[in-house]
C-alpha cells in the first residue's frame, strides 16, 4: 500500500513535470561525461600527485557520481525555460532552453572544477611544504653557504618569496586553469546542447497530458519550434 | 502560433524537419569522428598516446601548454655560418707528482683525504690485481669566465624572422636591421672553458681529478645572470665511470654523505678517483668515451647549460687493442702522440660535443619559478633584460625540457672542419639539456640557406640554416655506444643521439657511399634531420613522420689533402660482450620496476618515478613486480639483477640514465632483443648507460653491482626532468 502510494505520487510528480525524460537524460549524460573529461584532463595537467591514476577510470567514476547532479540541473533548467517562455514557441523556446541548460549545467561543471582544484591546491600546498623542508632544511644538509649569496628558498622579511611564492604561483596556476576550462566547458556545453536538441528533434518538454490532442497520430505531442 | 496547431497543420514538414535535424546531428557526429580519425588519431599514434588513457594525457598536455607560459626568445641570426673552425680539444696536462705532492693537502688514500671537508675516504685506491701506483693527478678549477659561440656578425630577428631591435649592456638600443657582434656569455665551467678540458685516459692508469670550486672569484666582475646554482655549488659526475659513490658526484651521496649539501661550495675541493678499471676487472666491460658534467641537485640543467661539461675518452692499451694507434689492435683511426707532460693526443680521433642554446633578445620576460623562490634576487624578475641581449638565455621552469635554436659543436655555432682524405673516428656526445639529434652526412650543391630566407618562422627557425637540396652522401660505421665498443660494427644511414648518449663512428672521407672518390674542396655537412620544437619529444624524424625539408647543417666538412692512413674500416669482432646468464622466469618475475611519469605538484611540475619525486635521503621502492613484491632499490655488492624501466606515457620521451655500471638491454616492450631486434633501437645489442625510452616504451636491463658500496642514483637525462625530481636513489650494500 505504502509502495503503491509512493509510486502514485512519483507518477503524478513525473506527469506534472511534463518532461521528456529521455531528453533530460540525454542532456545530462552527454554534458556530464564531456565536462568530466575536461575536469579529469585539467587535473592531469595541474592537479596533485596524490590524485594521479588512470584518467579513464577517474573520468568514468567521477562523471558517473556527478550524473545525478547534472540530471537535476538539466531538469531545473528546462523547467525554468518553460516557465520563462510560457506558450512561446519557435526560436524563443529553443533559445531559452539552450540558454538555461547550458548555463545551469556549466554552473554545476564549474563548481565541480572549482572543488576539484581547491582539493588539488590543498594537497599541493601540503606537498610543497614537505618538499621545501626536504630540499632546504633537510636534517642531513649542512647550513647554507655563508658567502652572502642567496640560498635556495630564502625568504625576505615582508616579501612573498620561497615557499610563499611557490604557493602563490600554484594558486595562480589553478585560477588560470579554472578560467580557461570554464570557457571551454561553456562552449562545449552549448555545442552539445544544440546537438542533443537536434538529435531529439525538438522534444524538450511535453504539453500537459489533459490538453494533449488524441487525434494527432502523425506527430508527437511536444511543443513545436515552428 | 499554437504549437499543436503548428504541428497539426504542417505535419509532414514537421517530420521532415525533425528528420533533417536528426540527420544533421548524426552527420555532424560522423564528421567529427571522421576528422578525429584522420587528423587526431595519427598524431596520437605518433606520440604514443593512442590508448584510452593516452587520449586523456594528450588533452592534459594541451592544458599544460595553455596554462604554463613557455616564452622563449628568438636568437639573432648568425650571418656567416661555417666560418669559425671547429675547436678540436687537446688533452689536458696532468700535474707532475713533484708538484701535487707538495700541495698542502695532497691526494691520498687516507681517511679525510678525499675532499676538503675531511670526512671521507676513497673506497679503493688501487684496483684489485693492479700494481700499487700513484694515480695520474689533474687539477680542474671550476671558474667563472666568458664564452663566445661565434665570431660572425649577427642580425637580431624576431620570431617571425623579421629584423628587430637589439640592445647592449650600456643601455643603448639599436634599430631593426642593425647587424651586431655578439657579446660573450658568462659561463661557469671547468677551467673556465666550454667545453671544458679533455682528459685522455687509459685503462690501467687510475686518475684523480681534483675539482676545486673557485666560482666565488669573479675578477672580471661578470654578470652571472639568473641561472646556475644560486649558491655556486657544484658536483661533478663522470658519466658513466665505474666509480665509487664518493667520486661519482651524485645527489643521493652528496646529500647524506660528504658535503651533506647539494654540492661542493665555493672554496671547497673534492678528489674524484677514476680507477679506469672495468667493472669486475672484466676486459669485456671496458668502455671508450665518458664525459664529466655537473650533477648538483636541482640545478644540474642550469649548471650544465652554463658550461660545466668536460670530455673523457678512455683508451684500452691492452695488446694495443684500442690505444689510439691505428697500426695496432683494432686499427681504428688515430695517430697517437705522447706528450712530455705524460698526456697524449690522438689525431683523427675527434670528440664532438653537441649543445643547443638560446640567446637573449632583450624583450622576452624572464619569468621563472626559481625567481619566485628567491634564488636570483638581483635579477628582479619577472622583467625583461635588454642588458643581457645576445647572451645565453635559460629558463628552469616551466618547460618540458629546454631546447635552443642555435646548434653548436664543441662550443662553436656552425663550425667548419677541414678533414684529410682518410678515415676519421668521431666520438659524438649530446651535451644538450633535452634535444635529441638525428645525424646524416649530406652534400648540397646550393649550400646552406637561412631558414628566414626560406620563409620559415617560429619554431621552424630552430637551427637557423637548412640545406634544401641536401642529399645523403655517406654512411656511418658505428663502432661504439655509451657502453663502449660494440660487438660488431653497424652500418647506418643515420643515427639518433639522445641527451648524454655517446656514439662513435668511423667515417671514410676518401669516397662517397656510391664509391665515387672525393676530391679536395668537396663539402659534406653533418646534418640534423630530427625536428624537436620543445623538450617533450620530436615532431619529425626518420622514424616518425619525416620532414624532408628539415635538414639543419651543423658542421661543415671540407675535404682537404690526402694523408697517410694505416687504419682499417672495422668489419669483424670489436669487443666480446660480457656473458649474460640464462634469464629464468623467476629472475624476470623478481625484477625491480621503475616507472617514469609526469606528475604535477603545483608551482613546479614534478617529474616522478613510481609516483613520487626524488628524495635524496633514501632509496626508492620498486613497483609491484610480477612476483608480487615491492623490493627496495638495494643490491648486494657483486650481485646482478634485472631492472625494468617504464615510460609511464604522457607523450614524453625519456633518456633514462643508470649510474655506476653500464647495462645490457634484455627486453624492449616485452620482446627479447636478442630474438627480435627493434629497428628503432639498433644498438640495444651493445652496452649502454642510458636507456632511450620512446613514449610508453619499457626496457628490461641486466645490471651488475660490482666492486663498490654506497648510494647512487638513476634519473632522466632530460635535465629539466631531472632537476624537477625525476630521479631516485638506490644503493649497493656490503
Amino acid at each position: 500500500m505504502f509502495i503503491q502510494a509512493r509510486v502514485q505520487r512519483f507518477t503524478a510528480w513525473r506527469d506534472r513535470m511534463q518532461m521528456w525524460w529521455i531528453t533530460v537524460a540525454a542532456f545530462a549524460i552527454v554534458i556530464t561525461y564531456a565536462d568530466g573529461f575536461w575536469v579529469t584532463t585539467l587535473r592531469g595537467a595541474v592537479g596533485a600527485i596524490e590524485r594521479r591514476g588512470s584518467p579513464l577510470h577517474q573520468w568514468l567514476r567521477d562523471s558517473t557520481l556527478m550524473l545525478p547532479l547534472f540530471f537535476l540541473a538539466v531538469m531545473v533548467a528546462l523547467a525554468m525555460a518553460r516557465r520563462v517562455v510560457g506558450q512561446h514557441g519557435g526560436l524563443i523556446k529553443f533559445g531559452a532552453a539552450a540558454f538555461f541548460v547550458t548555463v545551469l549545467a556549466s554552473g554545476v561543471a564549474v563548481a565541480e572544477l572549482g572543488a576539484s582544484s581547491a582539493y588539488d591546491y590543498h594537497l599541493q600546498t601540503r606537498h610543497l611544504q614537505l618538499e621545501d623542508s626536504l630540499h632546504h632544511t633537510h636534517p642531513a644538509a649542512a647550513p647554507a653557504v655563508s658567502s652572502g649569496l642567496p640560498t635556495s628558498g630564502q625568504t625576505t622579511a615582508g616579501a612573498c618569496t620561497g615557499l610563499c611564492a611557490t604557493e602563490r604561483d600554484t594558486f595562480n596556476v589553478h585560477v588560470r586553469a579554472v578560467f580557461y576550462a570554464s570557457v571551454v566547458m561553456l562552449i562545449t556545453n552549448f555545442v552539445l546542447v544544440l546537438w542533443v536538441m537536434a538529435l531529439r528533434s525538438e522534444r524538450l518538454w511535453r504539453r500537459p497530458v489533459a490538453s494533449a490532442p488524441t487525434t494527432a497520430k502523425v506527430v508527437a505531442p511536444e511543443l513545436s519550434l515552428a | 502560433m499554437n504549437d499543436i496547431e503548428g504541428v497539426a497543420g504542417d505535419g509532414q514538414n514537421q517530420v521532415a524537419r525533425r528528420t533533417f535535424l536528426k540527420m544533421g546531428a548524426i552527420g555532424a557526429a560522423v564528421f567529427a569522428a571522421g576528422t578525429a580519425g584522420s587528423v587526431v588519431v595519427p598524431d596520437l599514434r605518433r606520440r604514443g598516446l593512442w590508448t584510452p588513457d593516452g587520449v586523456f594525457d594528450a588533452a592534459s598536455i594541451a592544458w599544460a601548454n595553455a596554462v604554463y607560459t613557455e616564452a622563449f626568445p628568438t636568437s639573432p641570426l648568425i650571418l656567416s655560418p661555417f666560418s669559425d673552425e671547429l675547436p678540436v680539444p687537446r688533452a689536458l696536462a696532468p700535474i707532475a707528482k713533484s708538484e701535487w705532492s707538495n700541495w698542502a693537502q695532497p691526494p691520498g688514500p687516507g681517511l679525510g683525504q678525499q675532499s676538503s671537508l675531511g670526512n671521507q675516504q676513497h673506497q679503493i685506491w688501487t684496483p684489485p690485481g693492479n700494481p700499487v701506483q700513484d694515480p695520474i693527478v689533474y687539477h680542474i678549477k671550476v671558474q667563472v669566465n666568458q664564452h663566445g659561440f661565434t665570431s660572425s656578425q649577427v642580425l637580431p630577428i624576431d620570431r617571425f624572422g623579421k629584423p628587430t631591435q637589439s640592445f647592449d649592456a650600456a643601455g643603448k638600443t639599436y634599430r631593426p636591421g642593425t647587424t651586431r657582434t655578439l657579446p660573450k656569455s658568462t659561463i661557469h665551467a671547468f677551467n673556465g672553458t666550454f667545453p671544458g678540458p679533455m682528459i685522455n685516459a687509459e685503462y690501467g692508469r687510475p686518475v684523480i681529478v681534483r675539482f676545486e670550486n673557485q666560482l666565488d672569484l669573479n675578477p672580471m666582475n661578470l654578470d652571472r645572470q639568473d641561472f646556475g646554482a644560486p649558491d655556486l655549488s657544484f658536483l661533478t659526475h663522470l658519466h658513466n665511470g665505474h666509480t665509487a659513490p664518493e667520486s661519482d658526484g651524485n645527489p643521493h651521496y652528496s646529500m647524506i654523505s660528504g658535503p651533506k649539501h647539494h654540492g661542493y661550495k665555493p672554496g671547497m675541493w673534492v678528489d674524484n678517483m677514476y680507477l679506469n678499471w672495468p667493472a669486475g676487472g672484466d676486459d669485456r666491460e671496458k668502455q671508450s668515451f665518458f664525459w664529466f658534467h655537473d650533477h648538483r641537485m636541482d640545478h644540474t640543467g642550469s649548471n650544465v647549460y652554463k658550461g660545466m661539461v668536460g670530455l673523457y675518452p678512455i683508451y684500452d692499451p691492452k695488446n694495443g687493442m684500442d690505444m689510439g694507434d691505428e697500426r695496432q689492435g683494432l686499427r681504428l683511426p688515430g695517430v697517437r702522440t705522447n706528450n712530455p707532460d705524460g698526456s697524449f693526443d690522438v689525431a683523427y680521433d675527434i670528440p664532438l660535443a653537441f649543445y643547443d642554446c638560446r640567446l637573449d633578445d632583450g624583450v622576452t620576460v624572464h619569468q621563472d619559478i626559481h625567481d619566485a623562490q628567491g634564488e636570483f634576487p638581483d635579477a628582479h624578475n619577472p622583467r625583461k633584460h635588454p642588458e643581457w641581449w645576445g647572451k645565453t638565455f635559460y629558463k628552469h621552469f616551466p618547460n618540458h625540457g629546454f631546447v635552443g635554436d642555435i646548434f653548436t659543436v664543441n662550443g662553436t655555432a656552425y663550425p667548419v672542419l677541414e678533414v684529410k682524405r682518410r678515415k676519421y673516428r668521431f666520438r659524438f656526445l649530446d651535451a644538450s639539456l633535452a634535444r635529441i639529434y638525428e645525424f646524416k652526412l649530406m652534400s648540397s650543391t646550393q649550400g646552406p640557406k637561412s631558414s628566414v630566407s626560406l620563409g620559415y618562422s617560429g619554431n621552424e627557425l630552430q637551427g637557423q640554416y637548412r640545406i634544401p637540396d641536401g642529399q645523403q652522401c655517406m654512411k656511418w660505421t658505428q663502432i661504439a655506444s655509451d657502453g663502449g665498443l660494440l660487438p660488431t660494427p653497424i652500418t647506418r644511414d643515420s643515427f639518433e643521439l639522445w641527451p648524454a648518449k655517446r656514439r662513435e663512428f668511423v667515417v671514410d672521407f676518401t669516397k662517397y657511399q656510391d664509391g665515387t672518390p672525393t676530391t679536395k674542396g668537396d663539402v659534406i655537412y653533418l646534418t640534423n634531420v630530427m625536428k624537436m620544437p620543445d623538450g617533450r619529444m620530436w615532431s619529425n624524424s626518420s622514424r616518425f613522420a619525416p620532414d624532408p625539408n628539415y635538414k639543419i647543417p651543423m658542421l661543415k666538412f671540407v675535404i682537404g689533402d690526402n694523408a697517410p692512413d694505416d687504419s682499417v674500416m672495422p668489419t669483424g669482432l670489436l669487443r666480446e660482450m660480457p656473458p649474460i646468464p640464462t634469464i629464468t622466469q623467476d629472475m624476470l618475475d623478481n625484477r625491480m620496476v621503475f616507472e617514469v611519469e609526469r606528475g604535477s605538484a603545483g608551482g613546479e611540475i614534478e617529474w616522478l618515478i613510481n609516483g613520487v619525486p626524488f628524495d635524496p635521503s633514501t632509496v626508492a621502492t620498486s613497483l609491484k613486480n610480477p612476483h608480487g613484491s615491492t623490493p627496495k632499490a638495494q643490491q648486494k655488492m657483486n650481485s646482478f639483477n634485472l631492472w625494468e624501466i617504464r615510460n609511464g606515457g604522457g607523450g614524453w620521451v625519456h633518456p633514462f640514465h643508470l649510474h655506476m655500471e653500464e647495462h645490457r638491454t634484455i627486453m624492449r616492450n616485452g620482446k627479447r632483443v636478442d630474438v627480435t631486434q627493434d629497428p628503432s633501437h639498433p644498438d640495444d645489442s651493445g652496452r649502454e648507460d642510458l636507456g632511450a625510452l620512446d613514449p610508453a616504451e619499457s626496457v628490461i636491463v641486466y645490471r651488475g653491482f660490482r666492486d663498490f658500496v654506497g648510494p647512487y642514483v638513476a634519473h632522466c637525462h632530460n635535465l629539466a626532468h631531472e632537476d624537477h625530481a625525476m630521479m631516485f636513489g638506490w644503493e649497493i650494500t656490503p
